[in-house]
């Protein structure tokens, strides 16, 4: 499944809010191992410093896109106000949003990964929870690709094999 | 009796000689034994390790049932997600979670109820007079507990590992206030006795529950005289180079580097300038834990073998006899403190040669060798101390005579399996009922005989 050059590719989701230590240096450790990483994060905003230059940042939600799911995002989760009932009249849609938060990302990533994007990868790795829908639905249109939530570079090693 | 032990042939876990040993033991002892083990395709795809040589040394007569385990939490395959979890990852994370606080706290609980609710069909067909549960997973005890709640069926524990407290800082494993805590005095407090590998885990629980420590023995590990090789003392060819061999499942909890650095420093004198030090067996448990390990053993990048250490893989159970047989001194490596006694010391005691030790000072594990005569032990793991002694067992190897052997392998017959298991075999017989006569084989044998001791109190 790799390129016509040969080299390995990942795509490696990481959908949560923020990203995650444990995501970085995985990329990074691909990246060291000359394994081609398309990273793809929630908002331009959470595709901060600390990701390896060699990875390639792809995000769903640009800077200043407004988007029913941004909308929806802002309208839940957005700072509460300062007194107990507009905290508790946050907490619970916010707690909602968080549960679907990944089947709505996944909706969106179905629709902005472009399908050369898609195309000549070896793994989808969801590498938090909120990845895991996307990472599923995308596992469902690439029969052939490994497609898991473990961040183990053993794993690839085996396909390669 | 139902037996329930999740780690059992083909597991190659650490704990599963035990739990095969029992088993077999107890087989041998007229008792129909249903054993309660964890589920191949646990032990195939998330272990990723099998010995099906050692499945075929459990006794034919016993039963083995695999009750279902949820592996959700080591499901990585994003194609064998449900449709809920698929759709709602943190929604079926958060009822997973809720599951294990509201009722067991460990990720094997699912497969402790499974098994809860296998032996109730079982024992519906023909009763079970008593149940052993062996831990770690620790849900086995719960599922005693249950079980015996259910049926009054009289129930043990073994605690083959540690549950409460931490081996490796001699701690709690758990903050206070955790559920471990209280179902840990819950289980106790019905049992019908709890079993210890060692005096110091046994004092251990016996502070923190003295209700029950009345009920508590010490039932060390052995070595198993069917796995066990005859390793025929060859006598050390003066002209050849010393081996040190290391035969066992390398770890990341034990002191590697301070092996390494020891037996460097130890070459640095002529007498074992080209002594090696062979390493035997897999590299850690799981299947991404190699390389980390090769690293630390200072042979990431070599061909396997650099400066006299040498990685010599995994090795089956036929060449085991040749390993210690090309062995000049062994080498227990040890991880933990003063509550780790391993398994592996009493196989190496059985070869007659000398061993060296490379573990945390104090450990539990120096109970058994005190007695052994040919053991070597550093004041510390300093590399010095290491080195010096690794050069005083390399002295004595080379001047074995065939009475110094056959004094360490007398110590070692001290710890045959069956005369270890024999008073836990009692304890259940006794705890059965009067309608169990003692089996022929116990009969004329000794319950409190040491090392299989009943707890002093």
């Amino acid at each position: 499944m790799s390129g016509a050059d040969g080299t390995r590719r990942v795509l490696l989701l990481a959908l949560d809010p923020r990203l995650s230590d444990r995501v970085l240096a995985f990329a990074a450790e691909l990246t060291a191992r000359r394994v081609e990483v398309l990273l793809v994060v929630a908002a331009e905003a959470a595709a901060g410093p600390g990701i390896d230059p060699g990875v390639r940042v792809r995000w769903l939600l640009g800077a200043g896109e407004r988007t029913p799911l941004r909308a929806l995002e802002n309208l839940l989760v957005r700072p509460a106000p300062a007194n107990r009932v507009g905290r508790l009249a946050r907490r619970v849609p916010g707690l909602l949003y968080g549960q679907l938060r990944a089947a709505l990302l996944a909706r969106r990533g179905v629709r902005r990964l472009r399908p050369d994007e898609l195309g000549h990868i070896d793994a989808i790795v969801a590498g938090d929870i909120d990845s895991v829908a996307l990472g599923c639905r995308l596992a469902r249109r690439r029969p052939g690709v490994l497609a898991t939530s473990a961040l183990k570079l053993e794993l690839l090693a085996d396909r390669a094999a | 009796m139902l037996y329930l032990a999740f780690y059992f042939p083909p597991s190659r876990a650490s704990g599963v000689y035990r739990a095969r040993a029992t088993a077999n033991h107890f087989a041998g002892r007229g008792w129909d034994v249903t054993v309660c083990a964890a589920p191949l395709s646990f032990l195939h795809d998330v272990l990723g390790s099998v010995d099906t040589g050692l499945a075929a040394t459990v006794d034919p007569r016993i039963r083995v049932e695999r009750p279902a385990l949820n592996q959700f939490v080591w499901e990585k395959d994003l194609r064998r997600y449900g449709r809920f979890r698929r759709n709602l990852p943190r929604t079926a994370q958060k009822l997973y979670h809720l599951g294990q606080r509201v009722g067991f706290p460990e990720h094997y609980a699912s497969w402790g109820l499974a098994a809860v609710g296998r032996g109730l069909r079982l024992h519906r067909r023909r009763r079970f007079d008593a149940v052993l549960a062996t831990g770690n997973p620790f849900a086995s005890f719960a599922a005693a507990w249950l079980f015996g709640r259910l049926t009054g069926v009289p129930y043990v524990l073994d605690y083959r590992d540690s549950w409460t407290l931490d081996l490796f800082t001699n701690g709690p494993a758990f903050p206070q206030g955790h559920p471990a805590w209280r179902w840990e005095r819950r289980v106790l407090q019905r049992s019908a006795g709890a079993v210890f590998v060692n005096e110091a885990l046994r004092e251990w629980h016996a502070g923190r529950y003295p209700g029950v420590a009345d009920r508590m023995m010490v039932v060390p590990n052995g070595w198993d005289p069917d796995l066990t090789p005859a390793a025929e003392p060859s006598p050390t060819d003066r002209t050849r180079p010393l081996r040190f061999s290391y035969l066992g499942t390398v770890t990341r909890v034990q002191p590697i580097e301070e092996l390494v650095a020891g037996f460097r420093l130890a070459r640095a004198h002529g007498e074992l300038a080209d002594a090696q030090l062979r390493i035997h067996g897999h590299l850690g448990f799981f299947q991404s834990s190699p390389n980390d390990l090769l690293g630390r053993l200072g042979l990431a990048g070599a061909d396997g073998s650099d400066g006299g250490v040498r990685y010599c893989g995994p090795v089956s159970k036929t060449e085991v006899a040749g390993v210690y047989e090309d062995s000049d001194v062994l080498v227990f490596l040890a991880g933990g403190s003063k509550y780790v006694t391993s398994g592996k010391i009493f196989e190496y005691m059985t070869t007659g040669r000398p061993i060296v030790s490379v573990h945390a000072p104090g450990i539990a594990a120096e109970e058994i060798l005190a007695d052994y005569p040919l053991w070597f032990k550093p004041r510390s793991l300093e590399p010095a101390d290491v080195a010096q002694a690794m050069l005083l067992a390399a002295k004595a190897a080379r001047g074995l005579d065939p009475g110094q052997r056959a004094a360490a392998r007398r110590h070692a017959d001290r710890y045959a399996r069956d005369l270890v298991l024999a008073p836990l075999q009692e304890r259940l017989r006794s705890l059965a009922g009067p309608r169990f006569a003692p089996h022929p084989a116990d009969r004329g044998a000794d319950p409190s005989g040491d090392p299989g001791r009943e707890a002093a109190r």
